[in-house]
């Protein structure tokens, strides 16, 4: 009798449940359109694919002169599992959220940046910048080879970076490239005229950059994954559909795209046209696609031996760290992310600055990194995280600006007309698909403890809240910034006004725009702290903590360069460096 | 005289027998079934847990002590504390509220969409019920517990709307339940007589077709709790469900996962309160169902 249906039913349920776990926390993947964080840079895993053995078993590429240290494995073993986001299609140009992203290992940028932040030549063998700071020339590499024999010219990178910015194309990363003269305008088409952009080409192999102002961290923004070229031969014959299939993929990097399996896994293998300085040590790259905008299950694909890399969510790292199978292989920092709650300042009662910084007082920032978070967080009072360029996160005095306190944040709430937190509006607290809930669930039960506030927190997917925050359409949520690059610019830029969010004030936009373009470093950074004062003084956000990330290595991987700190950290670039050891 | 209060007496001494026969009849054999007393002994508990949650918890449900977070099952906490502080006992008791708020509402609400549509589809047939069967078709093509993603996908999470979003789907079979009692039931002699002596069709409904289809009914009911309680948990669960801070043992179970292997009891108590719920209230409805209708006895 108790073997009804019903027993099974809730058994296959939970045993769904169960497997479903992973879309639990938060997302580090690329998002939707208009979600400006870089996330796009390093991206988790995906489901397994047998291709290992496979790769193993097929003979080496054409076993030219070696290029593998001595501690290396031979060539036909230098094959490397991570994992990705599966991506529409390869074009660069049209947007970087639907590009599959380890794909980029397969196309070569201006110059790479290193994991120690060093820029190394790419494309270009060398490079000036004038006495202005306003032009920027690269010298390319005359050498360079398309996969298809064709050479790479100064002409397919001004045909690329004006397909890039033009205003049909609408690549939601236009705006990362607006340092370039009138970049702005022929994005959203005020200027027509192709001439006027601030890229030409010199000569067959020499590409000049203009900027609007002097841009001192110009490599950092053409070192970008995304910054690649497209075939302009290829583009021209055959239009957007040129990247949507393996058969007209082009590219100019020291990989090629070589098998897309669908649904499954991309292999990049090794380019046979390839003369660069990043000629890779590996023979292949397999990319396993996890699913957008879930905790992918890179944890779980790491322990069952399915990728050689895995970066770990947050919420996930007190279990890898107490795993003691991971001793040795998990690399644990303090990320350059830091998770604000924002307001929409246009409206009451939140563009009024006592309730603001009643909010902002009222976090106990201390207990969420400690007690909540394990330790794993930082407490966050400043928008650029500890160690970052520029940064003034140590300084007591800025510090005390949102330090939280209770009493004057009650009074602060009394003082904006809220006496005991009465007659608030009910809000909801927005929260992007599980990322920062934790950190949420804690600030919820804060605002109603200290200040007598409901907010009901709200999980959204991805792709509505981005739709919702780019029309300015939250007026209470919690959201990370995680860095592109890393120059104060990539923090602070986001804060002016027409940016993220709805903040807005003169002061901060003349300051930020006057230290983008200073050249005298410790002059920039006295500029950035003074605008990062103003962010903090007027509660454009409260920040709340910096994260930890962790991320798993394989052991028997060589040749990585760690960050300035000492970690491993996965870089774009990295994949021309490392090696699969003995 | 005195032959007449004889037989008057003896008819309704056999009456009373008779009812009551059925009735206790039911409960007899429910007592003998002993695998469906300890259900609903254990059922007992969890109703009462669910009553008493704010006299038995030792905290509220959202209390966070930051300096007491993720601590193990001791005296002091028997259930341990989570990353807020909070007191996991205390949110599971308050978590029994939740679910068995969905079991009872979800059922309820069945009821009072299912029995008017099954009644009237099963009483006048034809067109009518032509009509609102096709309408159960369509209805119960959707898998319920998609259906209900969909619709919380759309409505938005919450506890009412988990409330809404499971009802929807649940009068389906008390519908269709109902009317084949009322197919059957309404060609029985019993339902001719009363017609014949001029009752109102909602009073044969209600008084005639209705207390006889009663059996059948209750044990639907009862097998829809646990799947209500699981539906809801499974829910939450996704992170569809209840909201937070509210402590739905599904919610629980998702919380918990991150800290799977380093905080055990976080994901093994809530885990075993809906084993235990589901278990209790399964065999509870089986045993219902095996005391009222022995004929279906496998």
């Amino acid at each position: 009798m108790a073997n009804s249906p019903r027993w099974k039913m809730a058994v296959l349920v939970l045993a769904a449940l169960v497997t479903l776990s992973a879309c639990g926390g938060s997302a580090t993947a690329p998002a939707a359109p208009a979600a400006p964080a870089a996330e796009a840079t390093a991206v988790p895993a995906a489901p397994a694919a047998p291709a290992a053995e496979e790769a193993t078993a097929e003979p080496a590429a054409p076993a030219a002169e070696s290029n593998l240290p001595e501690d290396a494995a031979p060539a036909e073993q230098q094959v490397i599992r991570v994992s990705g986001i599966e991506g529409k299609h390869f074009d660069a140009n049209r947007s970087v959220y639907e590009f599959s992203d380890m794909g980029f290992q397969a196309w070569e940028p201006l110059v790479y940046i290193g994991g120690d932040m060093q820029v190394r030549p790419g494309a270009a063998d060398s490079w000036e910048t004038s006495e202005d700071g306003l032009t920027w020339t690269f010298h390319l590499r005359k050498t360079a080879k398309w996969t298809d024999g064709e050479p790479v010219t100064a002409h397919d990178w001004v045909f690329s970076y004006l397909r890039l910015l033009s205003k049909e194309t609408a690549n939601p990363y236009a705006w990362f490239y607006r340092s370039i003269k009138n970049a702005a305008g022929y994005s959203d088409g005020s200027i027509t005229d192709p001439e006027q952009v601030g890229v030409k080409a010199i000569d067959d192999y020499t590409i000049a950059f203009t900027t609007e102002a002097p841009t001192p961290y110009f490599l950092q923004i053409v070192g970008f994954v995304a910054s690649v070229p497209v075939p302009k031969h290829v583009v021209e014959k055959l239009g957007d559909s040129w990247a949507s299939d393996l058969s007209t993929v082009v590219s100019n990097g020291p990989f090629t795209v070589t098998e897309w399996n669908k649904g499954q896994n991309l292999v990049l293998t090794k380019s046979k046209t390839y003369d660069g300085p990043a000629k890779p040590k590996l023979e292949k790259i397999i990319i396993n696609f996890v699913p957008q905008g879930t905790t992918p299950p890179t944890l779980q694909m790491f322990q069952a031996n399915e990728i050689d890399w895995a970066m770990i969510d947050p919420t996930l790292l007190p279990q890898a760290i107490a795993n003691p199978d991971f001793e040795g292989k998990l690399d644990v920092f303090p990320n350059y992310v830091t998770y604000y709650m924002y307001f929409n300042t246009l409206e009451a009662p939140f563009n009024d600055l006592k309730v603001r910084q009643a909010f902002s007082h009222a976090i106990d920032r201390d207990a969420i990194a400690n007690s909540v978070m394990q330790g794993l967080d930082i407490p966050a009072y400043t928008h650029l995280p500890p160690g970052f360029p520029c940064s003034q996160a140590d300084n007591p005095e800025i510090r005390n600006i949102q330090a939280y306190n209770p009493e004057l944040a009650k009074q602060l709430l009394a003082e904006a007309g809220y006496p005991n937190g009465e007659g608030f509006p009910k809000f909801e607290l927005w929260v992007r698909q599980g990322q920062v809930a934790r950190e949420g669930e804690a600030i919820q039960r804060m605002l109603k403890e200290n200040l007598n506030i409901d907010v009901e927190l709200k999980d959204v997917e991805r792709a509505v809240y981005m739709e919702k925050l780019s029309a300015k359409e939250i007026s209470l949520g919690l959201i990370q910034w995680f860095y592109d690059y890393a120059d104060p610019t990539n923090f602070m830029d986001w804060w002016a006004t027409g940016s993220r969010h709805t903040w807005q004030n003169e002061e901060y936009n003349e300051l930020v725009t006057k230290a983008a373009s200073e050249l005298d470093t410790t002059l920039r950074c006295q500029l950035y702290n003074q605008a990062e004062r103003l962010l903090i003084e007027d509660v454009a956000g409260a920040f709340v903590a910096h994260p930890s990330q962790g991320e798993l290595w394989r052991e028997n991987i060589g040749g990585i360069v760690l960050n300035p700190n000492g970690f491993r950290v996965h870089y774009p670039a990295m994949y021309s460096d490392i090696y699969i050891k003995k | 005289m005195a032959s007449l209060e004889t037989t008057l007496s003896a008819n309704s001494t056999t009456d009373t027998t008779k009812q009551r026969s059925l009735w206790s009849d039911a409960l007899r054999r429910f007592m003998r079934n002993r695998i469906a007393v300890v259900a609903f002994i254990l059922a007992v508990g969890i109703v009462l847990l669910a009553l008493f949650a704010p006299v038995i918890a030792p905290e509220g449900y959202d209390n966070q002590v930051y300096t007491q977070s993720w601590q193990f099952p001791s005296s002091e906490h028997w259930m341990g504390t989570d990353a807020y502080g909070r007191e996991v006992f205390s949110r599971i008791a308050y978590g029994a509220r939740i679910s068995l708020m969905v079991a009872l509402v979800v059922q309820l609400s069945a009821l009072v969409i299912g029995i008017p549509i099954g009644a009237l589809a099963g009483w006048y047939g034809g067109k009518v019920d032509y009509v609102l069967m096709r309408i159960v078709d369509v209805m119960s093509a959707f898998p319920t517990l998609l259906f209900a993603i969909l619709m919380l996908s759309v409505l938005g999470g919450g506890l009412v709307n988990v409330l809404i979003a499971m009802a929807v789907t649940r009068w389906i079979s008390i519908a269709r339940l109902v009317r084949g009692q009322f197919l059957t039931l309404r060609e029985k002699d019993f339902v001719a007589a009363s017609q014949v002596i001029g009752s109102s069709p909602l009073r044969i409904m209600m008084r005639d077709l209705l207390p006889n289809a009663l059996s059948p009914l209750i044990v639907d009911l009862s097998l829809g709790i646990p799947e209500a309680i699981v539906g809801e948990a499974g829910l939450s669960f996704l992170g569809i469900g209840v909201n937070a801070p509210m402590p739905s043992w599904g919610k629980m179970l998702n919380e918990s996962l991150s800290s799977l292997t380093t905080h055990w009891y976080l994901s093994v108590f809530p885990a075993l309160m809906i084993a235990l719920t589901m278990y209790a209230f399964t065999l509870l409805g089986d045993g219902i169902r095996d005391a009222l209708d022995p004929s279906i006895k496998t």
